[in-house]
């Protein structure tokens, strides 16, 4: 086995991550607005719309292994390929300028209150920069030891809140209209898509057992699934609809509840550390990929690398601390993503079913 | 290596935590908050905790009071008299005034849920005059927060809410209850305030507040008619626009009174604050969750509503023999 390959534990918990962005880039809370308590039905559905996604992208994934989704692009569109290039690192850099921006703000409100943003935004992006610069190894690495913690604190949410679970509060059940339904479930599932890129950028063949790569994507997929829908369903059975609605984040108030014998109490600091998990991931592919796609865009040499880099810390830095991009725009980049998922396998499927009409074979 | 570890030192300077902190001394720990509303103004009632070395025997509190046109300003005036930074993060108990919640219980609520530094779980409490002599006397909030404790759990004459609930009562249906005290020569427990449509509806006297908690299930032990119950559980269901009261309670005496009284004054109750169209026990809720296709079907649902009243008696074992004669 080799060492410097990435184990199916590892890319199992750092796509695990990146689809349990959810929970905090877009937050129960707008589930429940748009379908109350049958938005558990939503995850549900999203579930599933999500493993049909899968399912579509499972071509691009396996289309010349050891390339990554950026050389796919090179070898698939060699004409316009800079378009794309282009297209991508606008969307990524507006995505990351929104989770970074919620993240610290997030930061700023429950953590650390009388700090400015700026001073919360600096160490945040220099981390994120230094880990975004390894190789994709030590990311995947570091999920593995990230997903145990987050068991933990999982597990010490659920032991805490579990004599406060009022099941009443669920009801009623089954009482929005399919439309509110399906509409509620597009919130689920537009927030996942760029995580179906990130994981495009790790090639199958750094995998070690690449027969179990498609299982390892699955579980992920499912079990964050089940974490979204642990998260809604005790948000709503221990506030309800009406208090879940009007928190940005409900489970920070339901973190502020738990208590253990009267002597481990106001745990909530320590717990909010399942939402920086839950949005780190996506922050660390993200700054791996837009660096990826600059040198792409502007092919600089090794040496002129790091200043290239430092700039673009420079430039998220201002950015995120001016600028505030709303939650449409952010889902509106996803709806990019898929785009151009569709598109790169719609061409996977042109190559393959008529190989004579495309010259792409011959790059490969 | 050298830049790594430059790098590295960049980042320590950062997360010291020494940007804006505060020292523990600095903190003015806040157990009770009152907040009242005069002449278009804000008064912000604070009771703070004080220093180790400045307590007395008498006293640990501090009070302070300040005014503004909004909660915000009314805080910021309390540091002209205080040096130290509010901290309500241990806030046991809120006393508002009645006049506060006629006219500014949203503006309260807004704040509340604002500012991140409070907890849900304090108590809340109405004070119908006096707020300035409850916050005067050394009466601390453990001891009004153990008054209505000891009196929801020995004689049901009032009820404990937390800010939570209270929240969650006014969301569903812009009704809620809270808790009242008087102060005269000491603190007095004074019913229950009934809140509608934002404002103050009514009040629940003592004898009231015990009916309303055998409805709510929160009578753990009380005397109805000079008789003592010592247990009791009540179930509510709903079908469509019955309601079914099912109590079944552990009594010392008189079994036929007690079950045909506590029917009358229930029925009394329920009956005259569905007349008056308050839902008192959020019925129409309780139906909403229950038999939502009903819901959705009718209109004006609580004056629909018929109610089932029915009660079990068992009275209580002792050891002694049935009959005692004294010669």
């Amino acid at each position: 086995m080799n060492k410097l390959k990435i184990t199916n534990f590892e890319l199992t918990t750092l796509s695990f991550f990146l689809f349990n962005s959810f929970l905090f880039t877009t937050g129960i809370h707008l589930l429940v607005k748009q379908n109350n308590t049958d938005s558990i039905f939503s995850i549900l559905m999203g579930i599933v719309v999500l493993i049909l996604l899968f399912h579509l992208c499972k071509a691009i994934y396996h289309f010349h292994q050891k390339q990554d989704i950026l050389n796919k692009i090179e070898l698939l569109f060699p004409k316009t390929k800079q378009l794309f290039y282009i297209t991508i690192f606008i969307f990524l850099f507006t995505t990351l300028i929104y989770i970074i921006r919620r993240i610290s703000t997030y930061i700023n409100y429950y953590i650390l209150k009388d700090t400015e943003l700026i001073v919360i935004i600096i160490p945040l992006l220099l981390t994120c920069f230094y880990i975004g610069k390894k190789k994709l190894p030590s990311i995947t690495k570091l999920s593995e030891i990230c997903f145990y913690l987050y068991f933990f604190l999982l597990l010490v949410v659920f032991l805490g809140i579990f004599p406060y679970l009022n099941l009443e509060n669920i009801k009623p059940l089954l009482t929005s209209s399919l439309q509110d339904n399906i509409r509620s479930s597009f919130f689920y599932f537009s927030s996942l898509i760029l995580p179906f890129f990130l994981i495009g950028m790790i090639p199958k063949a750094e995998i070690q057992e690449k027969k179990k790569y498609n299982r390892s994507l699955l579980r992920s997929i499912q079990y964050s699934g089940l974490i979204c829908f642990f998260h809604l369903f005790t948000t709503l059975s221990i506030l309800g609809v009406h208090l879940t609605k009007i928190y940005l984040y409900p489970e920070m108030i339901i973190y502020k509840k738990i208590s253990f014998l009267n002597v481990l109490e106001r745990l909530e600091t320590i717990l909010s550390f399942i939402q920086i998990l839950n949005s780190l991931f996506l922050i660390l592919l993200c700054i791996y990929c837009l660096n990826y796609v600059l040198k792409k865009i502007i092919p600089i040499s090794q040496k002129k690398e790091n200043i290239s880099y430092s700039l673009l810390l420079v430039l998220l830095t201002i950015s995120v601390a001016l600028l505030t991009i709303p939650h449409y725009l952010f889902l509106i980049g996803n709806g990019i993503f898929f785009l151009l998922l569709l598109i790169i396998r719609l061409r996977i499927y042109v190559v393959q079913r008529y190989p004579t009409l495309s010259k792409s074979e011959t790059i490969c | 290596m050298k830049k790594k570890l430059l790098l590295l030192l960049f980042i320590l300077t950062l997360t010291t935590s020494c940007h804006s902190y505060t020292e523990l001394s600095d903190l003015g720990i806040t157990s009770m908050l009152g907040l009242d509303y005069q002449d278009n103004q804000f008064i912000i009632y604070a009771n703070i905790i004080s220093n180790q070395q400045e307590q007395t025997p008498k006293k640990q509190y501090k009070t302070y009071q300040a005014t503004g046109k909004t909660i915000e300003e009314a805080f910021k005036n309390i540091y002209i008299q205080n040096s130290k930074k509010v901290y309500l993060s241990h806030m046991d108990l809120l006393v508002i005034t009645n006049n506060l919640i006629d006219n500014q219980l949203k503006a309260l609520i807004d704040n509340f849920l604002t500012n991140n530094e409070y907890r849900n779980n304090f108590q809340m409490i109405t004070v119908k005059e006096d707020i300035e002599k409850l916050f005067t006397s050394e009466i601390s909030a453990e001891e009004i927060n153990k008054l209505i404790t000891i009196n929801e759990k020995e004689s049901a004459t009032t009820k404990s809410i937390d800010f939570e609930t209270f929240l969650k009562s006014i969301l569903i249906d812009h009704n809620a209850i809270l808790p009242t005290i008087k102060v005269e020569d000491t603190v007095k427990i004074e019913g229950i305030t009934l809140i509608k449509d934002q404002k103050i509806y009514d009040t629940l006297s003592t004898e009231e507040a015990i009916l309303f908690n055998f409805l709510t299930n929160k009578v753990e032990k009380t005397t109805f008619q000079d008789i003592t119950v010592y247990e009791n559980e009540t179930i509510i269901t709903t079908k469509k626009n019955q309601v079914n009261i099912e109590i079944t309670s552990t009594i010392d005496q008189q079994e036929e009174k007690y079950q045909t009284e506590l029917k009358k004054a229930l029925l009394k109750l329920l009956t005259h604050y569905q007349q008056e169209q308050y839902d008192l026990l959020k019925l129409e809720y309780k139906i909403y969750q229950n038999d939502y296709r009903y819901y959705q079907k009718n209109n004006n649902i609580l004056s629909k509503l018929k109610f089932n009243i029915d009660i079990h008696t068992t009275i209580k074992e002792n050891y002694l023999e049935k009959e005692i004669t004294y010669e």
